[in-house]
């Protein structure tokens, strides 16, 4: 089985992390590659944050996440099964035009991922672009995010029995701004030992959680961030979140006053409160604002991989 | 009027300077020779004349051009130097952590300076990190928490630093090296190699470039870049660092005052990045023409009289550590 997810367009770091993400999920069959026919802006790039890699990143089973360029994307690249077009409201449409038709002519199963809802008026080419490509498509999955939406998003920082890290995690959350924070759900794990941990802060009174004893399951898969820190035990399910489309954080990591991301999509912070605040606006797409929660995008995933690749296995955490 | 006599200090000053200059001056003893300070200078009789020359050249400029210029003693600064970054805040409450996040280890104190903010900037700002120093000032203006923010330092290099999250901390290093290395002012650029802007517009290029090679017209200087607010300095280059503005013009004017001051002002590349949240309050037409008043003024004050500074080379030690 062999898949191409095509990114018509200079794609926003959501329809990117989104793309890692199924990607990730289809390496479980076989070879993927995902085709950025743009280079990314630096208008929105943080500093440290590095650029494109030769691959996407490796699946779980090792293999790469191959990328592919403009050529890939206009016909020059070898035949696939299923071919997936993302797309949002900014994308290229006559270049996601020509690259449906292509799959078409060549005998691939194409299908359309749109992650938002249409809830604008597009322009009038682009309405038209869009109509044709839900014709000629075998499937479309039409996800309901929605960019205006605001909802809050949950952060879940994991401390264990680390009392130093949970006081810096509820530091963090004191300082952050009245106008972030209302944006925000914040949970903070303790383990049953470090029972002195409590909530002492003012400003952020009764919106801050403490939860005592091991993570959650479905905590740890309905949070949007999650948070640990570096080389303790909760760093590996930081790493897993982030594999499967959730976004994470890691604390401590000695580079993090360099690097901003790692190249498999985790986000790295320094031991101060700025450095993890602008790590969780930035993983959380607050600052390159992603429409939908994590949740709705893990969701959205799972849709087009059962079109796709229906004998895919369910992944959680 | 009876010229007043010299006094038995001055006299001994006078045969010092003098019994200085009949010696050989050999290129060692050049090197290690102490500079003439003022009250070594002989001063000529005064007359009535002379009171009326005094008083005219001094109310032209407020000083006396026969007046010694200050001393800057290079030799003193130490070669790991404490950092203070002062940050001028208003209502930059969502954006501050994009100002601070990359700081490096060697900062040791961080000023932020606000008092106009209608959000929770300085609530925000103390938890930012350990070494935050909230400054409350209630005067109108960048200049005015500048000028704050630069008394209330304690380090041995002051850095000015945007509150928008536009500067890159992580370049704080770069700057600092450059200022241990000799210089006396760092001053970031996004138009040399290696610096850029993902927040410049083309009209607000053209109007950086049109005013910068004004500034250098007036003060003979080689600038690439006019209107950035990313600059360090030595904490003893204070004394020439006229920050007495109101609006986006500060930066004009404190790089024509120290540039005119002859102090040694070194430009880094530096890359400015987007702001995260909230616009900008910058008005390009409108400030444009605040920066063309400021450099006109500044301009003429330069041309009454320039408060120079006076300075020996590197490697000429006057002082002790």
């Amino acid at each position: 089985m062999k898949s191409v997810v095509i990114l018509p367009g200079r794609a926003p770091h959501w329809v990117g992390d989104h793309a890692r993400h199924l990607a990730q999920r289809l390496t479980q069959t076989g070879r993927v590659m995902v085709v950025f026919t743009c280079e990314s802006g630096n208008k929105i790039r943080l500093p440290g944050q590095p650029g494109t890699g030769s691959v996407l990143g490796n699946s779980t089973a090792g293999y790469p996440i191959w990328t592919g360029r403009l050529s890939a994307a206009l016909g020059l690249r070898r035949t696939s099964n299923s071919t997936v077009v993302v797309l949002w409201r900014e994308a290229n449409h006559l270049l996601a035009l020509w690259a449906g038709l292509y799959a078409r002519v060549r005998g691939e199963r194409l299908v359309l991922d749109v992650p938002e809802v249409e809830d604008q008026q597009l322009p009038g080419m682009t309405r038209v672009l869009r109509k044709a490509l839900r014709i000629i498509a075998h499937q479309t999955v039409q996800g309901s995010a929605r960019r205006s939406s605001g909802n809050p998003r949950t952060v879940l920082v994991l401390s264990g029995d680390q009392v130093e890290f949970a006081r810096l995690a509820m530091r963090t959350f004191e300082g952050m701004a009245d106008t972030a924070a209302s944006r925000w759900t914040m949970l903070l794990q303790v383990s049953p030992t470090a029972r002195e941990i409590a909530y002492v802060g003012v400003r952020r009174n009764g919106k801050v959680t403490i939860l005592t004893g091991e993570p959650d399951h479905d905590l740890l898969n309905n949070a949007d961030v999650l948070v640990a820190a570096y080389a303790e035990p909760y760093e590996d399910l930081v790493r897993q979140a982030v594999l499967s489309g959730g976004a994470g954080v890691i604390v401590g990591q000695p580079v993090a006053g360099r690097v901003a991301r790692c190249h498999d999509g985790t986000w790295l912070s320094q031991r101060n409160s700025a450095a993890i605040l602008v790590a969780l606006e930035a993983s959380s797409g607050d600052m390159f604002e992603r429409p939908g929660s994590v949740a709705e995008m893990r969701h959205l995933a799972d849709e087009v991989l059962r079109v796709v690749e229906p004998e895919v296995l369910e992944w959680s955490l | 009027m009876v010229a007043s006599s010299p006094s038995i200090r001055d006299r001994r000053n006078m045969s010092q300077f003098s019994t200085q200059r009949e010696r050989r001056l050999t290129p060692a003893r050049l090197l290690t020779a102490p500079f003439p300070r003022a009250s070594h200078l002989p001063r000529p009789e005064q007359t009535q004349e002379n009171d009326a020359i005094d008083t005219f050249v001094r109310g032209l400029n407020g000083r006396d051009p026969r007046e010694a210029p200050p001393l800057l003693d290079r030799s003193l600064r130490p070669t790991n130097p404490s950092v203070t970054v002062v940050i001028p805040t208003l209502n930059e409450a969502r954006n501050l952590p994009y100002a601070m996040w990359r700081l490096p280890d060697c900062v040791s104190e961080v000023i932020v300076v606000d008092g106009r903010s209608s959000d929770d900037t300085a609530l925000a700002a103390v938890l930012m990190r350990e070494d935050v120093r909230v400054v409350m000032e209630p005067t109108k203006g960048k200049g005015a928490a500048l000028k704050r923010g630069f008394n209330e330092a304690s380090g041995d290099i002051i850095v000015m630093l945007d509150a928008d999250g536009s500067a890159d901390g992580g370049e704080l290093e770069r700057f600092i090296d450059v200022l241990v290395a000799g210089a006396d002012f760092a001053k970031g650029s996004r138009f040399l190699p290696g610096g850029g802007s993902a927040d410049l517009t083309r009209i607000r290029t053209l109007g950086n470039r049109t005013l910068t090679a004004i500034v250098n017209l007036i003060c003979q200087t080689r600038f690439s870049d006019l209107c950035y607010g990313y600059n360090a300095f030595w904490r003893d280059c204070l004394q020439f660092v006229d920050v007495d503005v109101s609006g986006f013009e500060v930066e004009t004017r404190l790089m024509m005052s120290v540039a005119s001051a002859g102090l040694v002002m070194v430009e880094v590349p530096s890359w400015e990045y987007n702001r995260v949240h909230g616009t900008s309050n910058l008005r390009a037409v409108h400030d444009g023409l605040r920066v063309l008043r400021s450099i006109a003024k500044t301009g003429k004050e330069i041309r009454k009289g320039r408060r120079s500074v006076r300075s020996q080379p590197l490697g000429v030690r006057t002082g002790s550590r």
